[in-house]
């Protein structure tokens, strides 16, 4: 091999060292990890009703911003929120880059909240769509749908506020009333499919902040059109099953006293039954637990007598539950976001192409057999609490 | 004019078929198939469309089994004429092209799309081409050893990631089976065209083969192993992301793995991995299509094959750039399909046929 040759490699060699064409320094990177969206207030509105529809607020943090152990005495906040209004949500995104010396970095959005009065007014999948076709939003960042102000739910008082919403948003297998996490993925395709959506919603007061209810959302219009309170989304939970955890509340049949039920499954099942034009359905939930906290004073959970009486009274819990959501779903909602509609697509797919047009009416008509099995399996370390005779 | 140092096993002609069938189909099947069908049972007509393809690339086996030595180049002017055969060779030879210029756009799409944003077409589609030609220029063995090599890492980094997404998966997507009866799977076959064709690729590379008698067998694994793929593919695709889901994403598949993360350990994020071994498949696939069409060049002109390696890196570069968007992209692909459907079956059995009334068979030369 002459010499020419081997410079000529050498020099090829050069290639290898050249960096990244879309190479970003962390330092740079204002990364975006949570985002609300808001109606705007009317003063910000312009004479043209059309424009500045939308109001967002971003939550950044920057590897740079984040204060170290030195400084943690002078309360530097951990983030920083960035506000715009515009018509779409990429506009707003590019006003961003005008303001802010390196634009926002989308890859590690993980929440995205919207508030309550765009979402009576705007279509969901008309908001997400940027979200949904730019690549760098993922389609697991989770959905929560704020009552009030959107923008409120970044600026709660802890430590870095899209953070705690996430967590919260995890806490499903200690409590009954969070719906199972909305990913901006499942929304789209239950969008895609014109199903109703329950998404799980918040609220703040005083910078402190709640999860308290969901937000019912009509398919096809993907509007929100109504609430379901804490005891609705636990009847709901229970409905599809998606409960990991938490306690119902029951009353001792005998004593009234109070019985503390902690769930530890629960499995249901919807059955559809079409007989010519009446459609009705058959629930069956069983539920496995174990008994954590009773105020029954006398009560000796050695013995199956009492078991049996905290089994009956948690049954009636249930029911109370189930009772209360349906009668909100079907009679004054008249929506169906437990999946009704589903089975009814998997069992009589053929009949099915003709309901789902009209299905929320067909649902708000169909007759509901309920089925509650509890079983209190068992009563951790302690089994009565006094000596009886 | 092969050289007896230019052969492959049978475990590589397995190989070689797998790699070359699984590239770019995979990514968009769910959606095309689903399309279709409109029902969950898309994997079932993939499952359909998959035997009925073993069972065509017998025929294809036979005919080439009749002249062992020799590539459909040489044997089609034998059958049916020199005329003939030269005009059938040069179609195939421009399909070939075709294709592997299409497989070359469609990586240096995704790879815009997701992973180099800002990076140039150029850029990527270049070296990728270059890679191409220093691989071909060392004739089939390095070929079918590089693709020894890749396929297995292919198969567990694809079983893992695909496992993951269990993550979201959901039982009530695939369900009902068959509920909308048998019509529905029926119309599905045929859009899986696109990702069922490699197999036409056996009508040169067979030549290679040590054990000509075993062909069928190579066939039969090596079409099961990416129609495993396949059916895997559309099952968990569809069971994430619905049936109305998966219709209105560009790239269903990646779509899949970015509905969920892995938070706590190493990587959160899996597409990455996909698209590493995506690209692999693409390149072994980009690389048949490249070697078959200069081969045939060579055989045709009955010169040497650099010449022809060269030369047509630059046709594959203008060809892999003319479609103008991405629509364009799937409407080529889509032609491609049944282009290489003519190739599976109706010529095949045509040359067939013929060769058996004619009497043509190879006469060895010993």
């Amino acid at each position: 091999m002459c010499l020419h040759h081997k410079l000529f490699l050498i020099c090829l060699l050069f290639f290898i060292l050249t960096g990244c064409w879309d190479s970003h320094d962390i330092e740079e990177l204002y990364m975006e990890i949570g985002a609300a969206l808001d109606k705007p207030k009317t003063s910000t509105l312009r004479r043209n009703k059309e424009q500045n529809q939308i109001k967002l607020t971003l939550q950044n943090i920057s590897p740079t911003q984040l204060p170290s152990e030195s400084d943690q005495g002078n309360k530097k906040k951990k983030y920083q929120n960035l506000t715009g209004v515009g018509d779409s949500v990429l506009e707003i995104f590019r006003e961003f880059s005008l303001k802010n010396d390196s634009p926002p970095y989308g890859q590690h959005l993980k929440v995205l909240v919207i508030g309550e009065e765009l979402l009576k007014e705007k279509n969901l999948q008309i908001l997400l769509s940027l979200f949904n076709r730019s690549l760098e939003v993922r389609d697991s960042c989770i959905l929560l749908v704020a009552k009030g102000e959107a923008a409120k739910t970044l600026k709660i008082s802890t430590d870095i506020p899209a953070f705690t919403l996430i967590g919260i948003g995890e806490n499903e297998s200690h409590s009954a009333n969070l719906l199972p996490i909305t990913t901006n993925g499942k929304a789209t395709r239950s969008m895609a499919n014109d199903e109703n959506m329950a998404i799980q919603s918040v609220s703040t007061k005083n910078g402190k902040i709640k999860f308290n209810s969901a937000a019912l959302i009509k398919g096809g219009v993907n509007r929100l059109v109504g609430y379901l309170d804490e005891d609705e989304v636990k009847g709901l939970n229970m409905l599809t099953g998606d409960i990991k955890g938490g306690i119902l509340k029951g009353k001792d049949p005998k004593t009234k006293g109070l019985i503390a039920y902690n769930i530890s499954s629960v499995k249901s099942s919807i059955t559809p039954y079409i007989e010519g034009n009446h459609l009705s359905f058959d629930i069956s939930i069983k539920s496995v637990g174990r008994l954590n906290e009773d105020g029954v004073h006398a009560g000796n959970a050695f013995s199956n007598k009492f078991i049996h009486r905290t089994e009956l009274a948690i049954k009636e819990e249930t029911e109370r539950l189930l009772n209360q959501t349906l009668t909100r779903l079907q009679k004054q909602q008249k929506l169906d976001v437990a999946g009704f509609g589903e089975q009814v697509r998997i069992h009589y797919p053929k009949q099915w192409n003709h309901l789902k047009r009209n299905w929320d009416k067909y649902f708000s008509e169909a007759s509901i057999k309920l089925n509650v099995s509890i079983t209190v399996e068992d009563y951790m370390v302690k089994g009565k609490k006094e000596i009886s005779q | 004019m092969i050289k007896q140092k230019d052969q492959i096993t049978t475990a590589q002609a397995i190989v070689y078929i797998s790699s070359h069938m699984t590239a770019m189909g995979i990514l968009t099947l769910p959606r095309v198939v689903t399309s279709a069908t409109q029902t969950p049972d898309g994997w079932l007509s993939v499952l359909i469309s998959g035997l009925l393809l073993i069972l065509f690339s017998m025929v294809l086996i036979k005919l080439c089994q009749r002249f062992p030595e020799e590539t459909f180049y040489q044997f089609s002017q034998k059958i049916i004429g020199k005329w003939f055969g030269i005009l059938l060779s040069l179609v195939l030879i421009i399909y070939f092209l075709l294709l592997g210029a299409f497989e070359v756009r469609g990586m240096a799409e995704v790879t815009h799309l997701y992973l180099l944003p800002r990076t140039p077409f150029m850029a990527t589609v270049v070296p990728f081409i270059c890679l191409g030609v220093y691989l071909i220029v060392g004739g089939i063995n390095p070929i079918a050893r590089l693709f020894d090599i890749l396929l297995p890492p292919t198969i567990l980094v694809f079983l893992i990631v695909i496992l993951l997404s269990l993550k979201t998966f959901e039982i009530n997507n695939l369900r009902p089976i068959l509920g909308m009866g048998v019509l529905p799977v029926v119309k599905g076959i045929q859009p899986t065209a696109l990702s069922l064709t490699g197999i036409e690729s056996m009508l040169v590379v067979f030549s290679f083969m040590k054990e000509p008698h075993k062909g069928i067998k190579a066939a039969t694994i090596g079409i099961s192993i990416p129609l495993f793929f396949y059916i895997m593919t559309t099952i968990f695709t569809i069971a994430s992301l619905g049936v109305a889901g998966v219709q209105t994403k560009t790239w269903p598949v990646l779509s899949l793995f970015r509905q969920f993360e892995y938070t706590g350990i190493i990587f959160e994020r899996f597409e990455t991995f996909i698209l590493a071994i995506w690209i692999l498949q693409i390149f072994t696939t980009f690389v048949t299509c490249y070697y078959i069409a200069v081969l045939g060049l060579s055989q045709l002109f009955q010169t040497k094959i650099k010449p022809f390696i060269f030369g047509l890196a630059p046709i594959l570069y203008l060809i892999a750039l003319s479609p103008k968007n991405i629509n364009d992209v799937f409407h080529f692909g889509n032609l491609l399909g049944y282009f290489g459907l003519l190739f599976i079956l109706p010529i095949p059995l045509m040359l067939l046929l013929i060769a058996i009334w004619r009497g043509k068979k190879h006469v060895s030369a010993s």
